[in-house]
């Protein structure tokens, strides 16, 4: 073995035993929480422990070895039932798993490691407190092998024949196959024994080594060995059972075997007495009874009580065959003990004893005689008899002392001598005592587990990861040197081609799924996490995990365990309260961590959530201040979650005092750039009282490792081809790029016309800067964008289609560009580069006209302080002008599209004026005719025609060419009672800007069209939750009528609270759906669930139209679904709905 | 040492023959828009993507006739180095970069006190030294400043 490979073999055994102590750190967290019940998992605990044993002391890692036994011993004890699986218990265990992590991520692999907290708390657990903390018998222990296994080999036994070659290869193998052997019977012990093949398996691998053994002379080892396989034999053939003693005594050989082949001297000086007294044990005793028989508290609280003090307590293990031929006990067994003492205990019933005619039974016996004498008088072996110290005697006192488990000689020992003997180490090391099956029930479950296990263990293989990556990239290459072979060649003909290209896909696609986790397993990292801090801080804390099954690529997903361990620790530190604050502010005394992970409109979101005190923007805020991270005026114009978003600023801790948990200097801003660095971005959304949400984003583009497949829309610029991931295309429109169909200014910019809204323009020639070449085809292609909750236009010369493509990262001379997330090669074979969307956005600083009315209200609502916030919300204007100097507004949401059209277009038709639009003839109005105000300004050609959303015939206010779209403060005047057409004026950049009442204005227009048909319904009073003021403006109007009493509030939760007050008040509760704290749908089902509301119809007004909501409105309870501003129809809803009686329970 | 020499614009330049993995007629480039001036775009020469270095515009030299398209040199990557390269301290970048030069030229061999510290007048960032080889010059190029320069958007040394 060279050195290369030993540091590799180093390496696998750090990797190995970090990723079992992972597993065994959120083994025992399961077990904790299940209250440690579960025998399956104490049984995998345990042997993962002690592999990493196993492999330690193989590798010569004495401290690491040290502290793994100490925690088997503890383990096993849980194992056995001794102890219970109390929190001391996994404490000590987790303190274990830190010390040996800490361990094997040291340079030295913790020979110089200070594990002495560990070490404290198991010994304090197992009551060995007294013992030095760190027992240093192993290093003086003469017969342990030294540090380097390698040297060991290289001086093997030379003073034999044998080459030194076939003696390392002897050890190699026999080490490689004890470590099978041990790995078998811990699984044999685990299914009860019943696996016949694992006791083949095991009995030929000792075989081999007895017989290459004996095959070099190594009459010690084949000594130990030979014992094995008898035993084994038996078992093998079914005359002993696989009990905890066969085990044990088979697995203390191992470790003898494993100890002697890493001797010089290939064992030939090793002591083996204890492994083969163990052994012989086994082969002599009846071991149906003795795994019967343990002794429990009880038992020793039995002969604790029973001990009188006269004499010594003497350990008898009784080999009943040999004991009923001895002459001097005809009379009885028990009565001939109890001639010369008193009887503390028996394992098997007393009055059974001498019915039993074989085994062995366990005898506590109080004299006045020596061992000898005892010895003599019943011709017991030596060996059998020992002298017991009873106040030492508890059942967790350590598996030396459970006098079952143990062979004579190490509890003999152990008693008079501290654990740093020289023989009580091997002796310990060597006795894994066990109890098999001993629990009916959790057999299966065991065994369950053992094949799961089983399996996994099969399947997986630890690769070094740059073998993965030259993997994946030579695939990439193959891939794409297929696609280019069939773009030159036609091979649709081949089965051979179509064969070797199937072939090469699947291996591609095998190659990334060998990189790819779960976020999932990211995330259970964090329950010790959580466990240990909330402990620690006094907390009660759960943790939940949701949406685990995300798949990332492993190195994209460690990138961010780092910052998630910092936002989880924030969350328990400073946003979650003490159980007591939680009680006061009315909350469950257990806090709630939630963590999460789901891919939101192309992009990856791992969030942290919590339902802590939340974060207080303007707390942050001054803090921020006061810090000097901004200045106070800078502060002043920021908006609620721009001054949360202040945490992520270098040098900001808004707890004063630094915890010791995070507020170590060690900020977000931290974690905002680990995030960024792997091309992220993260945002916080909080409340005051209620939480705080983490979400750390990555674009999916951005999560793709170099290599892996994608699909990408390929388009042209200036004759140079560009891929765009094909998750940020949402549609793809072909337009005239001359006629400008449905572009419109706004603020100065080119803006598109989609649908219902407006969405901004890039050019990417000049965004590329490509110079222009050649002219523009008439019929270019819009790429609408999808970026995060934005939608943009890209001009692109032509679109080539969906392709599957290979990502390759941007090389590193090209990565300032910033506008480009990779390249990948086409089936041209020409390089084509990868636009990155959120590059793009930021290279452009492009802004985006947030369309949607129900944005500004989702801010709002998740702003922490609803009520403060709620007289600063905004709107959104469409503004336009009608003659120079007078300026009208309409609410976005009101406004469908905006055309640009020439004054030419317009015909005149009688008094009326009407304009062809797309085969629509839309009426034309203009504002001069129906409101006192100057005329509009007919030397200008061109002008816009606003379409008012949710009118039904068409119709369009005629307006200047500029219009723009402007955020309002909800604070306008009011200006309702003299002037009709006017709802109310605000100032804009010092301008008065009249908010026009749309209906009225459209009522005066085209009065046939809009007249009223009223339908007698009789007094009624109506409930109208809306929180916009325009609109609680607009509806009052609407709802103007004698009969009718019509009450306003601002929100869901007021409408609630007033329904609830008075339940028998209101005829009709009219709601709309985007609505702060409680929303339509929410306040809808809220009364549905409420019998005494059965009868009330509820009326949903919105300016949501799409069917969806539409669908989920009716189905939450709504009888109507109205969209806002016809009048006439939300009148005659409201009239038909106080006409029909609901019938009661109808959803 | 054995050097690799090219012409750009009748000037002769060399580097160390082991930087050198390959030479080749020119490719198709993809420009990149936005990037440093000084490079030409990507190639993609048997599956390997490399960045092309315009020699040209880095030794502020008028571009070539657009009919021209030059020679490619295609360097070595730090992985690729042998290791007697290593050994005398070579420098390579890790990625693939190609050279487009006007031509390539001889390959010589020489000792290493051969090599002469450019003379002060020489005011050109990319340059390791001068070698005199009977009558001829060659200008040493500094493939390690060259990329350094480009990768931390140093242009303004580039004028």
């Amino acid at each position: 073995m060279d050195h290369s490979q030993d540091t590799e073999l180093l390496t696998e055994f750090v990797a190995e035993s970090l990723n079992g102590l992972e597993s065994i750190e959120k083994d025992l967290l399961s077990l904790e929480s299940e209250g440690g019940s579960d025998t399956a998992l104490v049984n995998r605990i345990f042997r993962a422990v002690h592999s990493i044993k196993g492999t330690g002391s193989y590798m010569g890692l004495d401290p690491l070895v040290r502290l793994s036994h100490l925690a088997e011993t503890l383990l096993d004890q849980v194992r056995s039932n001794e102890r219970e699986a109390t929190s001391d218990v996994t404490d000590a265990i987790l303190a274990a798993v830190d010390g040996l992590t800490g361990m094997l991520q040291s340079a030295d692999l913790g020979q110089s490691y200070d594990c002495g907290e560990a070490v404290g708390k198991l010994n304090q657990v197992l009551g060995l407190a007294k013992i030095a903390p760190a027992p240093p018998s192993v290093e003086e222990k003469p017969a342990l092998p030294s540090k380097s296994p390698t040297k060991e080999k290289a001086q093997g036994p030379s003073e034999e024949d044998h080459d030194s070659g076939l003696v390392e290869e002897f050890v190699a193998e026999s080490l490689q196959n004890l470590t099978d052997i041990e790995l078998d019977l811990l699984s044999l012990e685990s299914d009860g024994g019943t696996d016949k093949e694992l006791v083949n398996r095991i009995f030929r691998a000792v075989h081999t080594i007895k017989g290459n053994g004996s095959y070099l002379k190594l009459e010690n080892l084949v000594g130990v060995a030979h014992r094995a396989e008898t035993l084994l034999d038996r078992v093998r053939s079914g005359t002993e059972s696989a009990s905890a003693v066969v085990t044990d005594a088979v697995l203390a050989a191992v470790d003898a075997l494993v100890s002697m082949l890493r001797t010089p001297d290939l064992g030939a000086t090793f002591e083996c007495l204890v492994p083969l007294a163990k052994l012989d044990r086994a082969l002599n005793g009846s071991p149906q009874h003795v795994s019967s028989a343990t002794l429990s508290a009880s038992d020793i609280a039995q002969i604790k009580q029973a001990e009188t003090g006269k004499g010594t307590t003497f350990r008898i293990d009784l080999d009943l065959e040999r004991i009923q031929q001895a002459v001097d006990i005809k009379e009885g067994v028990i009565v001939g003990l109890s001639s010369i003492g008193k009887i503390l205990f028996t394992s098997i019933p007393k009055e059974q004893i001498d019915k039993t005619p074989k085994g062995t039974c366990i005898v506590f016996l109080e004299t006045v005689l020596s061992t000898e004498m005892l010895c003599d008088h019943f011709n017991l072996k030596p060996e059998t008899v020992t002298q017991i110290d009873t106040k030492g005697l508890s059942p967790g006192n350590g598996g030396s002392s459970n006098p079952l488990a143990t062979s004579p000689e190490s509890s003999a020992e152990k008693k008079p001598q501290p654990i740093d003997s020289p023989k009580t180490i091997p002796a310990e090391l060597a006795s894994i005592p066990s109890r098999p099956g001993t629990d009916k029930p959790n057999q299966d479950k065991a065994l369950a587990s053992k094949e799961a296990a089983k399996a996994a263990a099969e399947q997986s293989m630890r690769v070094p990861v740059h073998i993965l990556h030259k993997l994946l990239e030579w695939t990439g290459t193959m891939v794409m040197a297929r696609n280019q072979l069939m773009n030159e060649f036609d091979f649709r003909g081949s089965t051979a081609f179509r064969t070797l290209s199937q072939s090469i896909t699947g291996v591609h696609e095998t190659v990334i799924e060998t990189r790819m986790q779960t976020t999932g397993s990211l995330f259970e990292r964090y329950r010790r996490i959580v466990r240990d801090l909330s402990r620690q801080l006094n907390k009660e804390v759960a943790l939940h995990i949701e949406g685990g099954e995300l798949e990332l690529d492993r190195t994209i997903l460690e990138s961010f365990a780092d910052p998630l361990t910092h936002l989880i620790r924030n969350s328990l530190d400073h946003a979650l309260e003490t159980p007591a604050e939680r009680e006061a502010a009315g909350k469950n005394r257990q806090g709630n961590i939630f963590l999460r992970s789901y891919i939101h409109s192309g992009e990856i979101i791992l969030a942290v959530e919590d339902d802590g005190r939340g974060i207080c923007a303007e707390r942050v805020c001054s803090k921020a201040v006061s810090k000097g991270v901004i200045t106070q005026a800078y502060a002043n114009q920021l908006t609620d979650h721009q001054k949360v978003m202040l945490i992520f600023q270098a040098g900001f801790s808004t707890k004063d005092e630094a915890t010791d948990v995070s507020g170590r200097g060690v900020g977000m801003d931290v974690v905002r750039n680990n995030i960024e660095a792997v091309g992220g971005s993260i945002d916080v959304v909080t409340k005051v009282g209620t939480g705080t949400t983490f979400s750390a984003i990555l674009p999916l583009a951005k999560a793709l490792v170099s290599s892996s497949l994608t699909k990408a829309l390929v388009v042209d610029i200036q004759d140079e081809r560009f891929a765009i991931p094909e998750t940020a295309v949402s549609e793809i429109i072909r337009y005239d790029a001359k006629a400008m169909t449905n572009i419109v200014q706004v603020d100065g910019e080119n803006v598109y016309q989609l649908r219902d809204q407006l969405v901004a323009l890039v050019d990417l020639r000049q965004a590329l800067g490509m110079e222009q070449q050649s002219n523009r085809k008439e019929h270019a292609c819009l790429v609408i964008l999808q970026y995060r909750k934005h939608q943009f236009g890209a001009i692109v010369d032509n679109v080539l289609g969906i392709q599957e493509i290979i990502v390759r990262g941007t090389p590193k001379l090209l990565q300032n560009c910033g506008i480009f997330s990779g390249h990948t090669v086409l089936g041209t074979g020409r390089v084509s580069l990868i636009l990155d969307i959120n590059g793009l956005v930021s290279k452009l600083s492009l802004r985006f006209l947030d369309q949607k009315h129900g944005n500004s209200k989702r801010a709002m609502a998740e702003s922490p302080d609803g009520s403060q916030t709620k007289n600063r919300q905004k709107q959104k204007m469409v503004v336009f002008s009608f003659s120079n100097n007078e300026f009208f507004a309409i609410p976005l949401e009101l406004v469908a599209i905006i055309e640009r059209i020439s004054l030419d277009s317009i015909r005149t038709v009688g008094t009326k004026e009407y304009c062809q639009i797309k085969n629509e003839t839309i009426s034309v109005m203009r504002l001069d005719t129906f409101l006192p105000i100057s005329k509009f300004d007919v030397a200008r050609k061109d002008c816009c025609l606003i379409r008012p959303a949710a009118v039904t015939f068409p119709l369009g206010i005629l307006t200047g060419p500029d219009v723009t779209i402007i955020d309002v403060d909800d604070s306008f005047e009011s200006r309702l009672d003299d002037q009709n057409g006017i709802v109310g004026t605000f100032m804009h950049n010092d301008r008065l800007v009249m908010l026009l009442d749309v209906f009225s204005v459209f009522e005066q227009h085209a009065p046939d069209k809009l007249k009223m048909q009223e339908v007698q319904t009789g007094l009624a009073k109506i409930l109208v939750a809306e929180d916009s003021l325009f609109f609680r403006k607009l509806i009052k109007q609407y709802m103007q009528r004698d009969e009718w009493t019509i009450e306003i509030v601002n929100d869901g939760v007021e409408a609630w609270e007033k329904l609830q007050a008075e339940p028998k008040r209101y005829n009709l509760v009219i709601s709309d759906i985007n609505m702060p704290r409680l929303d339509g749908f929410q306040l809808a089902s809220k009364i549905r669930e409420d019998r005494r509301f059965d009868a009330i119809p509820l009326v949903a007004l919105t300016t949501l139209s799409d069917d969806h909501f539409r669908e989920k409105g009716l189905s939450l309870g709504f009888d109507r679904y109205v969209v806002k501003i016809d009048k006439n129809q939300v009148r005659a809803t409201v009239a038909e709905c106080l006409q029909i009686r609901r019938t009661p329970g109808k959803r | 040492m054995q050097i690799s020499t090219f012409l750009i614009q009748n000037e002769a330049f060399a580097v160390p023959s082991l930087v050198v993995e390959e030479y080749f007629r020119p490719l198709p480039i993809t420009k990149v828009p936005g990037s440093n001036r000084c490079l030409d775009g990507l190639v993609n020469i048997r599956g390997r993507t490399a960045v092309v270095i315009n020699m040209r515009t880095c030794f502020e030299v008028p571009p070539r006739d657009p009919s021209d398209l030059g020679e490619m040199i295609l360097l070595e990557t730090s992985q690729g180095l042998v290791d007697e390269a290593r050994e005398l301290g070579l420098y390579a970048f890790d990625e693939p970069v190609v050279l487009s030069v006007d031509s390539v030229s001889q390959i010589f061999q020489l000792a290493a006190d051969e090599i002469h510290p450019a003379p002060p007048h020489v005011n050109q960032p990319f340059v390791d030294g001068v070698i005199q080889l009977d009558e001829a010059y060659f200008t040493m190029v500094s493939i390690q400043k060259l990329i350094e320069t480009i990768l931390h958007g140093k242009t303004e040394e580039l004028r």
